[in-house]
């Protein structure tokens, strides 16, 4: 069913390395800065901070994708999983 | 001013954060702590709190305590004077509303927002009920927090050695929430909980009544007295809190009294006392399958995180029946004794509701208060976390231009008391700007915003001050089990995975599976939301359902129509529910509520009667394939069954409570039997590759035409490459095409009809219609004594129609309408 | 002659639907060419008429316009559906359009007569019908997929379209369906520029229009056709406006000394798995056709990247992190990389290439595990004692459930014929045989057609798998269904 295939590509396309425009090798002080830092400006309302750059053009953003984001990439073995398929599409 | 509520099952408390320092609300009578407890007299007045708590014992009819449980089960508590009966989030309001008073005559003002406490394991109708509370309480804008997220707070707030792993082990007066946190730089998340909704002091003031029951029986006629029979509760209310007092005084002392006056009538009328000594070793005895259960719990969110005892920094206890001395010390025991100290487990969760609420921005103040209106200055709007572990986090602001007002060009923050300026930054084109400031360890610091024109002037800010403290920052509340939308084909499309904070938001793409006439409702798809970990949908909770119906329609929607669901949680848990049909241009918002499902008491019976039929059947063909691991899950499964019947009896008696563990239990049992099965799956598929395949082939062989040996001959190879690759479906299915072969083959041999005809003539009461079949055997009996197979061979066609294959059992999925 | 009297008898051969008997229907259709002929004799009388009163004597002429009574009676037979078709449908006069579609198909077999206005109000209409309502007929089978698209659904269009492929002999598609019916079929996928459809829906067409729209779809398959060929189709068809700019790009390119160009794919596939991985998603979920060669080729890469010394590698970076079971993330990619894989192969098509790699070997038997498990949703149906286990909706209900079944079979036989020799014995060959029978048996004259088609089918498949059983049960029941259907 196409529904489960459009299912997937929005994961991949949420993965949180784009969301929050990190590099892979970010440290976990970047992380939590650089999420905040989104979070502030999404509540402030600012344009730039809506959309994000991914392969397959830009996507929107939201404040609860950015703190999804910050979950999945507080938690070693789940960022070991993004990171790795981030890491062909970086 | 931030205040943070513990509304606990047996005490509540409430407490107030300032930016500086915690500090818990004491009530009219002095005390740090509320009993849970509502009194409602005949005039329907209500008492709250320790007033209350007294008549528990002589006015059981009129008293309520610990319906905190009950909360979204939608069961109504009834007061026997007044008449008048109350839902458990209506009557934790009144508990609710006394704290708060308390805070008004401390404070000088009611809070008019707070954060209110909820066990970790709670599922979602169930902290609905809990902001419903405090909204009857007349709260504004509540926030709700897990427990051992607001106990590892308030633990981890000051201290400096708070780095690595530590275990919150809650055990209230109903619940255990036990959580694994780490404190990683300053960011505290939890990395995984679990629990025990039914296991908590109310359990060990149990284990103390049932033994002085047995006692007393020894000594004395009880009369019907027992937990499962209605008329002994007054009686038994009153030794229950005897037992409490005990027991609490045992943490104190090595010996004490069971003391109560007048406990019960006997069969001359005559009022008895009951006074019976018991030793503390006596309690530890009695209460140590109960803390055995608990260190079970502790030891599977050990092994589900993969983390040994050994890493584990520090254990902080929670919950006035961790101060039993046994329980410290085994729990204790198990971590090596690195116990925090100089924690008090009774009111931690108070404060850590407080400073989180400081993290959530919060603000308990009237709103007169905190916002006052400056007249005249350029509007913006400055957004920076409250509360943060970075020291040099990002402020980031946006202005608002009236019209004929211009963006400043650039700003600059000061940090009040000096010691910092940041650099001169742009603003952007869209009047924004992002600039880091610098936060001074452990404090609350107050900045300033500046900002100046193209030539230099200041310009006038409407608003240009706040405040950010540093401390302990925490992740968002993390979701406590998976939640998703359950499909047609019995499994779960899961939105949220456990530990997704929130608030959280998710859209995906569902077809409908059969098609939807217009008109008026008759038709209807369902799309089930569920919550729980199983993969199989129907062994999760139901939340609610979205109903899709032909109302809005102008004709009908054709299966594989799209559907868009999005699922949005809001901090607290409250979920609300969307589905778009693009190609019909409709939205459905229509959620219906399921509350925690109340099962009847023979319903429960029923289902528990079938799990065991099935746990017997899953035994006898694990020990007939000899497979120890199997036989020893289904000893866990024997465990959960003793568990379950334990608890039919006072289900039964009325107490609800109890219902709700033993539907619980019921849904974990079937969960393990299904994993039996599973298990049991391929060394019997393997078996019957032994067994018949052999005979199978025999027959084929010497009965089967030239087309049908070719195919078995190629469902052999395939069976053999099967078993080679332990794929148990294409097993299976290789197994049936022989099977079919056979069957083919068998009914060609000239007495197959007689063979076949007497199969059905020994089964004969497994027919759906038994009279039917009945006279279908005589006409074929007198058949066969005539020599007739051809018209025999009739008669077993017409037979098989009445003979079940294989029960195939299709679970319904709570009815789901979508793929 | 009088004028009211032959409206009257237009207006009760037209109203009559009820009673469905062949003696009734010949009643009918006799009765319309009664009509017909009046009209016709009529209309050359007047005309004649009118003529001598303007004067004209003369007697070749007049004895001509005479004789012309015949060519109005054709005229008549045919032009009220020509009408409707070509003219009044396309610029919107629905109403007066489904009264002579009405009139025309009075009289016709069942399946022929109410679904035609179905597929009319399809296309034209401002408000959809209820297509629910209808047979399940030829008729409204293209309706279907017409109405999809029209939903903006062209996935599920292309599922529905499914059985245009396997239609069996047997006159089951009249040549009105197949000039008028089949070219509007095409013509939608023509305005979508979809050709590799267009050549898939035209083939049992027929008349003018069909044969441009074949023509064209064979320039873009990159057959050989001449300019002049396609100018003489284009010049004889119908809707020629909307047909130039077809015309003009298949001429295009036909241009003398270029290459007929095959059809490119949209991106050139990706060195690096998860770009081409992604690309192949994105291709699959807006519904565009994806090659199941550059499947094969995707998961050749994916082997590379899923090798043990990848793995290991891996696994240090998870050690680096802090991760509490590095092994176990490693694992769960992999059975995430080829679940998606397998998703990407059920929306694929074509042909599954000879050399692959070891992971791609693993895909396919995959692929042949969920494709045979993907079957019980309809064998449940169909229990081995006989009988059905569940209620028979409505027909159209039922056919669209069976084309996609259909579909379904057709992937489990392209994986060979052992697999769907498996599958024939594990409850299809009961599902395939008893459903067009209790399709009958509920809906009886709404479902002949449908079938017809499905007991064709059934019986085909049969042979393939060898069962002589089914394969003469269907044969018998597809005679039956047939006569059954002219009725």
């Amino acid at each position: 069913m196409s529904a489960g295939r459009e299912n997937l590509l929005r994961r991949h396309l949420a993965n949180p390395f784009f969301v929050l425009e990190l590099p892979l090798d970010a440290s976990r002080e970047q992380l939590e800065r650089q999420g905040a830092k989104l979070l502030a400006l999404l509540a402030a309302q600012v344009a730039e901070a809506s959309t994000y750059p991914t392969p397959l053009g830009r996507k929107e953003r939201t404040d609860e994708m950015v703190r999804a984001a910050l979950a999945e990439l507080r938690d070693p073995d789940r960022r070991l999983a993004h990171e790795w398929w981030a890491r062909g599409l970086a | 001013m931030h205040a943070g509520i513990d509304l606990g099952t047996t005490n509540s408390a409430l407490a107030v954060f300032d930016g500086a320092v915690v500090t818990v609300v004491p009530n009219a009578l002095g005390e740090q702590l509320t009993p849970s407890v509502a009194r409602l007299d005949a005039r329907g007045n209500a008492t709250i709190g320790r007033r209350a708590y007294r008549f528990l014992e002589t006015d059981p009819a009129n008293t309520r305590a610990e319906f905190k449980r009950l909360m979204g089960t939608g069961e109504r508590i009834s007061f026997e004077a007044s008449g008048k009966s109350f839902l458990p989030e209506e009557l934790s309001s009144l508990v609710l509303a006394s704290l708060l008073d308390d805070a008004k005559t401390a404070l000088g003002y009611a809070p008019r927002t707070a954060v209110i406490s909820t066990p970790a394991l709670f599922e979602l109708p169930q902290n609905h009920a809990t902001m419903q509370a405090g909204r009857l309480a007349g709260l504004e804008e509540i926030a709700l927090i897990q427990e051992p997220i607001a106990s590892a707070i308030a633990a981890g707030w000051r201290a400096d050695d708070a780095e690595g792993l530590w275990l919150v082990y809650d055990l209230g007066g109903g619940t255990l929430d036990v959580s694994l946190l780490e404190t990683k730089d300053g960011w505290l998340r939890v990395v995984d909980h679990w629990g025990d909704n039914f296991l908590g002091g109310k359990d060990f003031d149990n284990a103390v009544v049932d033994w002085a029951l047995d006692r007393l029986r020894a000594g004395q006629d009880l009369g019907g007295m027992s937990r499962d029979n209605p008329a002994s509760r007054r009686p038994l209310a009153k030794l229950k809190a005897a037992c409490e007092q005990a027991k609490i005084e045992l943490s104190r002392t090595l010996r004490t009294t069971i003391s109560c006056a007048e406990m019960y009538t006997d069969a001359a009328g005559d009022p008895v006392d009951v006074d019976l000594e018991i030793r503390r070793s006596e309690l530890d005895g009695l209460i140590a399958p109960l803390i055995e259960r608990s260190l079970q719990v502790c030891r599977v969110l050990l092994d589900k995180t993969r983390v040994s005892p050994e890493a584990v920094e520090r254990v902080v206890f929670v919950g006035g029946p961790t101060l039993t001395p046994a329980v410290r010390e085994r729990v204790g025991g198990l971590f090596g004794g690195r116990v925090a100290e100089g924690v008090d487990p009774m009111t931690l969760v108070a404060r850590g509701a407080a400073l989180y609420a400081a993290t959530a921005g919060l603000d308990a103040r009237p709103v007169a208060v905190s916002a006052p209106a400056p007249p005249t200055g350029l509007a913006v709007r400055i957004e920076h976390p409250a509360v943060t572990a970075d020291l040099e986090p990002f402020v980031v602001g946006k202005f608002l231009p009236a019209a004929g007002e211009t963006v400043p060009a650039r700003v600059t923050i000061e940090r009040e008391g000096g010691g910092f300026t940041s650099p001169e930054t742009a603003v952007s084109p869209e009047g924004s700007f992002a600039l880091q400031v610098l936060l001074e360890r452990h404090r609350q610091c107050r900045f300033v915003l500046k900002a100046v024109a193209g030539d230099g002037s200041p310009v006038a800010l409407r608003t240009s001050s706040f405040s950010i403290v540093h401390g302990v920052s925490v992740a968002d509340p993390p979701l406590s089990r998976s939640v998703g939308v359950a499909l047609s084909d019995d499994t779960v499309h899961v939105y949220f995975e456990k530990g997704t904070p929130l608030p959280a938001r998710r859209t995906a793409i569902h077809q409908t599976i059969q098609s939807l006439r217009p008109g008026d409702g008759e038709d209807v798809l369902l799309v089930p939301v569920v919550q729980g970990e199983y993969k199989r949908a129907h062994l999760n909770r139901l939340i609610g359902s979205l109903r899709i119906d032909g109302k809005g329609l102008k004709q009908s929607l054709p299966a594989a129509t799209r559907v868009e669901v999005t699922l949005h949680l809001d901090r607290s848990g409250q979920l609300q529910a969307r589905a778009d049909l693009p190609s019909a241009g409709l939205s459905f918002e229509d959620v219906v509520h399921v509350l925690v499902p109340t099962a009847s008491p023979e319903v429960l019976e029923r289902e528990m009667q079938s799990a065991t039929d099935r746990l017997v059947d899953l035994r006898r063909r694990s020990f007939r394939g000899a497979l120890p691991a199997v036989v020893h899950r289904l000893a866990g499964a024997d465990a959960l069954l003793a568990e379950a019947r334990a608890g039919l009896a006072p289900a039964r008696g009325g107490d609800t409570d109890a219902a709700q563990r033993l539907h619980r239990l019921l849904l974990d049992l079937n969960g393990t039997l299904d994993a039996a099965e599973d298990e049991i799956r391929w060394p019997e598929l393997e078996a019957r590759a032994d067994d018949r395949l052999a005979v199978w082939i025999s027959w084929v062989s010497s009965l089967g035409t030239a087309g049908e040996q070719k195919l078995c001959d190629q469902a052999v190879q395939a069976i053999h490459n099967a078993r080679e690759r332990r794929d148990a479906a294409e097993l299976e299915r290789q197994l049936a095409t022989v099977s079919a072969l056979f069957d083919a083959a068998y009914s060609r041999h000239p007495e197959a009809p007689v063979w076949i005809f007497e199969a059905y003539e020994s089964h004969l009461t497994e027919a759906i219609d038994v009279p039917k079949a009945q006279a279908l055997l005589d006409q074929g009996r007198s058949l066969r004594r005539q020599g007739n197979l051809e018209a025999l061979r009739t008669i077993n066609r017409q037979l098989r129609a009445l003979f079940p294959g294989t029960l195939e059992e299709r679970r319904k999925s709570f009815g789901s309408g979508v793929s | 002659m009088n004028p009211f009297a032959i409206l009257f008898l237009i207006r009760l051969l037209m109203g009559n639907k009820a009673g469905d008997s062949i003696r009734r229907r010949h009643l009918i259709l006799a009765g319309k060419q009664a009509v017909h002929l009046v009209l016709a004799i009529w209309l050359t009388s007047l005309g004649v008429d009118l003529v001598r009163a303007a004067g004209l004597t003369d007697e070749v002429v007049l004895s001509l316009l005479e004789a012309s009574w015949i060519v109005l009676l054709v005229l008549l037979h045919l032009g009220p559906e020509w009408l409707a078709w070509r003219e009044l449908g396309p610029r919107g006069w629905v109403r007066t359009g489904r009264g002579l579609l009405r009139w025309a198909t009075a009289g016709r077999r069942r399946a022929d007569r109410t679904g035609p206005l179905a597929l009319f109000s399809t296309l034209w209409a401002a408000e959809t019908p209820d297509l629910y309502e209808e047979d399940a007929g030829p008729w409204t089978a293209i309706a279907l997929v017409l109405d999809a698209e029209r939903r903006g659904e062209p996935e599920r269009a292309r599922a529905l379209a499914h059985w245009i492929d396997h239609v069996p002999p047997g006159n089951l598609l009249s040549w009105r369906l197949r000039t008028y019916g089949i070219e509007v079929f095409a013509r939608s996928a023509a305005r979508a520029g979809d050709w590799r459809e267009v050549a898939r829906r035209v083939r049992l067409g027929r008349g003018r229009g069909v044969r441009f729209l074949r023509k064209v779809a064979a320039v873009h398959e990159g057959k050989r056709v001449s300019a002049a060929a396609l100018w003489w189709a284009w010049a004889l068809a119908p809707g020629r406006k909307e047909g130039r700019s077809w015309r003009d790009a298949a001429l295009a390119t036909i241009t003398p000394g270029s290459e007929p160009e095959t059809a490119r794919e949209a991106t050139e596939p990706s060195a690096v798995p998860w770009l081409e991985h992604l690309r192949l998603l994105d291709t699959a979920a807006a519904g565009r056709p994806l090659a199941l060669d550059r499947v094969a080729r995707l998961a050749d890469a994916w082997q590379e990247e899923l090798s043990g010394q990848r793995v290991a590698q891996w696994m240090v970076r998870g050690l680096e992190l802090g991760a509490r079971a590095p092994s176990e993330v490693c694992r769960e990619i992999r059975g995430q990389v080829m679940s998606e894989l397998d998703a990407l192969v059920e929306a694929a098509q074509g042909g599954w290439p000879e050399e692959t790699s070891e992971l791609a070997a693993e895909l396919m038997a995959r692929r042949r595990g969920l494709l045979l498990q993907g079957l019980s949703r309809w064998t449940t149906g169909f229990p081995s004692r006989g009988g059905v286990d569940r209620p028979i909706r409505l027909p159209v209900e039922e056919w669209t459930d069976w084309v996609a079944f259909h579909d379904h079979v057709f992937r489990v036989a392209s994986c060979g014929r052992e697999t769907l020799q498996t599958a024939w014995h594990n409850g299809l060959r009961l599902t395939a045989c008893n459903w067009p029978v209790h399709l009958q048996r509920a809906h009886g004259e709404k479902s002949h057609w449908a079938a017809c088609v499905m007991y064709a089918w059934a019986g085909w498949f049969a042979a393939w798998a060898g069962d002589d059983e089914i394969q003469r049960l269907s044969e018998s029941n597809f005679k039956i269904a047939r006569t059954q259907l002219d009725h």
